[in-house]
């Protein structure tokens, strides 16, 4: 009786505790479904971050695989130019070669008709020397005769050697210096347009060279460029240091410079100096 | 390259010029030529630090000037820094047999292996044609023919040779550190071995044999020398035999 008396109380008070389990329950119950939805929109957001981030990492390595390409791209600009420039400079130098080649060949062809001028030296001249002294002109002005005309003539070998045993300088012997000198000039061509290991030897040993012989060698080999240059025992102080160092100082194909037995000043060492750092280094 | 021979002028002093032409050549010339010139330190070191620099220089010409022993000296301490330098000519000068040997140790100090091993083996110099410059003067090469030889093989070379001087008179083993451990004697071995090849060299796939010393001893020799006179040996002949013994 008592258990049913009390279950009566609680139907007739309405808000029993049965109730109140059940509005609980569906509580929870929808407590657990936001819950279940928040965590259900939270997996989805993380899924659609990882997504995005799965996406981004794609889109870096496309980036990365652009940038790399460029890159090489970049490189094969930068290896396309160095064979055009390459190619330029090969064609103008080659341009240059066959102008060279020209210029020789029509050097070559007037020359055809040329013929060694400068006179024979004087009996007075001669006699006024001693035997000794006599022979070795006679050496000088042969040898000049011979590279003159080897270099008017085209037989050149590219080895310019004057080489004797102290002579003098003299008047009589300017016409022959002029004809050295202006076959020197025109053997420009032929030294711009002969193949890099051809001889290019330029040496003047054991004569004496007055200023006027300096000045004329000083104008014929502006622009005749010897890789090898020998001055030794010329008798022709300060101021034939000085045509060497100017003819040094314009000549960059310049590879050996040699200063034998020959004075040179303070002057001429500062100047020197001046003009080394100038100089290619593979050419020194 | 360039060559100044005999051209000093009355107001040119010839270190002045030196000094002037190396400085601005410094980057620039692989040869330099500046014989009787009447070069006079007057004590000063120039060369001497301008060849510590290792500079591109490979041949000096210095011949028929005024160096003395204390240039030759200064020279010789920083040769043994330079592997660039390929000829010295420098005779002629006003060296004495004391500057000479500074030089020839520059090039060969057979104090010790480790000495011998430090020297120059690149730079050729022309030492007078005394006797007692045999064992220097072609050392790193030939300077009447420019012929030059590999640096690996001249310092094995002279590292072989220092072992065959003092095989000679039975003292390698007089040079052993004491601490020496007897475990090294197989190595020790091995190396007098590999060190007595050095005119067997590689390059490449091919194999070249640049000239061996006539003056060498065999490495059985040295080997037997050691194992003679090297009383930590013995150990080793020792445990050989009490295995031996126990097979």
């Amino acid at each position: 009786m008592s258990s049913s008396n009390n279950t009566k109380k609680r139907r007739v008070g309405g808000d029993t505790p049965a109730v109140e389990t059940d509005n609980n329950n569906n509580e929870l119950i929808a407590i657990k479904s936001s819950i279940d939805e928040l965590v259900h929109q939270n997996r989805t957001q993380n899924d659609n971050i990882a997504n995005m981030l799965q996406l981004m990492k794609g889109m870096k390595d496309d980036m990365k695989g652009m940038q790399s390409e460029m890159k090489d791209m970049r490189g094969e600009i930068a290896q396309l130019r160095k064979k055009c420039d390459k190619s330029s400079a090969d064609i103008i130098s080659r341009f240059d070669g066959m102008e060279n080649k020209q210029k020789h060949h029509d050097v070559l062809l007037k020359n055809q008709k040329w013929e060694y001028s400068a006179p024979g030296l004087t009996v007075s001249y001669l006699d006024s020397i001693g035997v000794d002294q006599r022979d070795e002109v006679e050496d000088l002005l042969r040898q000049i005769q011979k590279y003159t005309e080897e270099m008017r003539y085209g037989t050149s070998d590219g080895d310019i050697t004057l080489d004797i045993n102290e002579v003098e300088y003299n008047e009589e012997l300017l016409p022959h210096w002029k004809e050295f000198a202006n076959a020197l000039e025109q053997y420009k061509y032929d030294l711009k347009f002969s193949p890099k290991d051809n001889k290019s030897i330029l040496q003047l040993v054991g004569m004496e060279l007055s200023d006027e012989v300096v000045d004329l060698l000083s104008e014929a080999l502006k622009s005749t460029h010897f890789r090898h240059v020998l001055l030794q025992d010329n008798n022709f102080g300060e101021k034939g240091a000085g045509f060497a160092l100017d003819y040094l100082k314009g000549n960059d194909k310049c590879e050996e410079f040699a200063f034998r037995d020959n004075v040179m000043g303070t002057q001429n060492v500062e100047e020197l100096c001046r003009i080394i750092p100038l100089q290619h280094p593979s050419k020194c | 390259m360039l060559v100044l021979y005999n051209c000093k002028g009355a107001d040119v002093n010839g270190y002045e010029m030196l000094k002037s032409v190396m400085n601005a050549g410094k980057l620039k010339f692989v040869v330099l030529y500046l014989s009787d010139n009447e070069i006079n330190t007057g004590g000063d070191t120039f060369i001497a630090t301008f060849l510590a620099k290792n500079p591109i220089l490979a041949t000096l010409d210095v011949t028929r000037n005024e160096l003395n022993d204390d240039d030759a000296g200064a020279i010789a301490i920083v040769l043994r820094r330079n592997s660039e330098l390929r000829t010295l000519n420098i005779s002629r000068n006003n060296l004495t047999n004391e500057g000479w040997e500074a030089l020839g140790k520059a090039v060969f100090d057979k104090t010790s292996l480790n000495s011998a091993a430090d020297s120059n083996h690149t730079c050729n110099i022309d030492f007078p044609d005394d006797d007692d410059y045999d064992d220097v003067r072609q050392i790193n090469g030939d300077i009447s023919s420019d012929k030059y030889l590999d640096p690996d093989y001249v310092r094995q070379k002279k590292i072989y040779k220092v072992l065959s001087d003092r095989n000679r008179n039975r003292s390698n083993v007089e040079h052993f550190d004491e601490d020496m451990q007897v475990e090294l004697l197989p190595d020790m071995l091995q190396l007098i071995e590999e060190y007595s090849n050095y005119h067997i060299v590689e390059i490449g796939e091919e194999e070249v044999t640049p000239p061996q010393d006539t003056q060498d001893i065999e490495p059985l020799s040295i080997m037997f020398e050691i194992l003679q006179r090297w009383d930590k040996s013995l150990a080793v002949f020792e445990a050989f035999g009490s295995q031996s013994s126990v097979r």
